[in-house]
């Protein structure tokens, strides 16, 4: 294991950065190397080498959680936590986010720029296999301050890489069978990308003395291009999918094949169309509020849709706060579920105490 | 002269040496642009009934039985909810006494799952549910409109 403390020229001078040092892959031993492990409030960066191959493992400290969710969840790290992968080339490939916007939002562009240039199957399918082997590794070697940080690494290492994910294996076929016959060996490095979104729901009951007062749930979100090449794992706050935490429920997904997808997921945008909720968040959501099944909602929409923005199924109620859906009623009843980021605009803010379907 | 020289040599010495304490107790971290790491878009969460109903029971002191824990724990979630003039998760809890009683007749398991910081950690609890008939005796639930999938609480 190889420990380098990187320290750009800006920050030897006395100023912030956030820029990452990421040395080539040549610079770097075999195995684990610790880029940077300066600051556990910060975060850490570092480095998984194997054959010639380098995955980059970033982490990123965020919002203290509620305390409520840190009471509930004690084991769990005290923070919302961002993590992802990057691989060789720089392009980000799996996503955690804590809660609605990235601590640092230059993933965000990060995360578009993946999408807008798919990375080749077998390198891809290599680079899961290395991060999971990564995330082991590390989970291991952090110093002990940097207990919280070994949390979602741990998880991550006993989560299939998407490649084995029971949830999407037996998606292929159908997925395949869809591909427009002039995407069927896109351009690499000419045209709009083409992608296959899908969006599985996590969540959990929160019970007491056998009084259950709602649900927890996050969405996470595949894209497929010849294989799962991007994975935005979306936590909404609370326990994240694939958690032990969490039960899988449902899953919905583009039904075609997209260009120009955008998965932000939602970010408390300047309205709903333009990003997500725009209102604060509580437990008492039917008071211009919103909860993490409101975010999941919208997630769900937006794998449907391939993107934020008017859709066939996806309406605004015009007054771009709020967005609702048609579909089954989370009861089954055939009822429109209203997930509403300002539920006092349209009155009728029921369901987001309960999950949301998958369109 | 002399004297004005030595004090002009003394102001440098201690001059570099407040410099030198400056530098060395600089941060020495490369200089990260940190996130808020203050709540404040999530915060809105923990001002909730319900929530103030969990946090409640999952700090009420420990009992010396596990039924005394779970009494300890239902009534700090009903003062607070009447202090703070909130909803509370329960529309009645029996007396101490009579809680007891009733508890301490419940499996073993059972009452182990009626203490919060249990339940936290064991979601197989919600096999250990007593029947309504026995369960209202000691607490009556607030009906919250709640979706059940098979097999759930």
């Amino acid at each position: 294991m190889r420990l380098i403390i990187a320290i750009t020229l800006g920050a030897a001078l006395g100023c912030t950065s956030s820029a990452t040092t990421r040395p080539p892959v040549e610079e770097l031993d075999e195995g684990l190397n610790l880029i940077d492990v300066s600051d556990p409030s910060w975060g850490m960066t570092a480095a998984y080498v194997k054959d010639g191959n380098v995955v980059y493992v970033e982490q990123r400290i965020g919002a203290m959680k509620p305390q409520v969710y840190r009471d509930t969840d004690p084991d769990e790290p005290s923070n919302e936590i961002d993590m992802r992968f990057v691989d060789k080339t720089g392009q980000t490939f799996y996503v955690q986010r804590g809660g609605d916007d990235y601590v640092d939002p230059t993933w965000n562009s990060d995360i578009n720029a993946t999408l807008k240039s798919p990375a080749p199957v077998d390198q891809r399918i290599a680079d899961f296999a290395l991060a999971r082997e990564a995330a082991s590794a590390l989970a291991k070697s952090l110093p002990k301050d940097f207990a919280a940080l070994a949390y979602h690494p741990t998880t991550f290492a006993a989560r299939p890489v998407p490649e084995e994910d029971p949830n999407l294996i037996g998606r292929i076929e159908e997925i395949e069978s869809k591909r427009p016959a002039d995407e069927a060996y896109y351009d690499w490095n000419g045209g709009a990308a083409s992608w296959w979104l899908q969006g599985d729901l996590y969540d959990k009951k929160i019970c007491y003395v056998w009084v259950c007062v709602g649900r927890h749930s996050g969405v996470a979100m595949f894209a497929y291009n010849g294989t799962w090449s991007l994975v935005v794992n979306a936590c909404n706050h609370g326990n994240c999918p694939g958690s032990s935490k969490l039960t899988y429920r449902c899953s919905s997904n583009s039904g075609v094949w997209r260009t120009n997808v955008s998965l932000t997921g939602e970010h408390n945008g300047g309205s709903s169309v333009a990003g997500g909720c725009r209102s604060g968040y509580s437990w008492n959501s039917g008071g211009n509020n919103h909860l993490c099944n409101d975010d999941s909602a919208y997630e769900l929409w937006q794998i449907k849709n391939g993107s934020v923005g008017d859709g066939a199924q996806y309406n605004t109620n015009g007054n771009y706060y709020s967005f609702v859906y048609t579909g089954a009623g989370t009861g089954g009843d055939g009822s429109w579920v209203n997930y509403a980021c300002t539920c006092s605009n349209n009155n009728s803010c029921n369901n987001d105490w309960s999950r949301p379907i998958c369109p | 002269m002399t004297k004005k020289y030595a004090v002009l040599a003394g102001v440098v010495v201690i001059a570099g040496a407040i410099a030198l304490f400056v530098w060395s107790r600089r941060d020495k971290s490369p200089g990260h642009a940190k996130g808020n790491t203050t709540s404040v878009h999530a915060t809105g969460i923990d001002q909730a009934d319900s929530s103030v109903s969990m946090l409640t029971m999952l700090n009420a002191p420990e009992g010396a039985t596990p039924c005394e824990t779970a009494f300890n724990a239902l009534d700090a979630e009903q003062t607070a909810a009447r202090l703070r003039k909130g909803k509370s998760m329960f529309k009645w809890v029996a007396p101490k006494q009579e809680f007891l009683a009733q508890c301490q007749q419940l499996p073993a398991e059972t009452q182990r799952c009626m203490m919060p910081r249990y339940r936290r950690e064991h979601d197989d609890c919600a096999a250990a549910r007593p029947p309504d008939a026995v369960l209202h005796k000691m607490v009556i639930p607030e009906p919250v409109a709640e979706e059940k999938l098979p097999g759930e609480e």
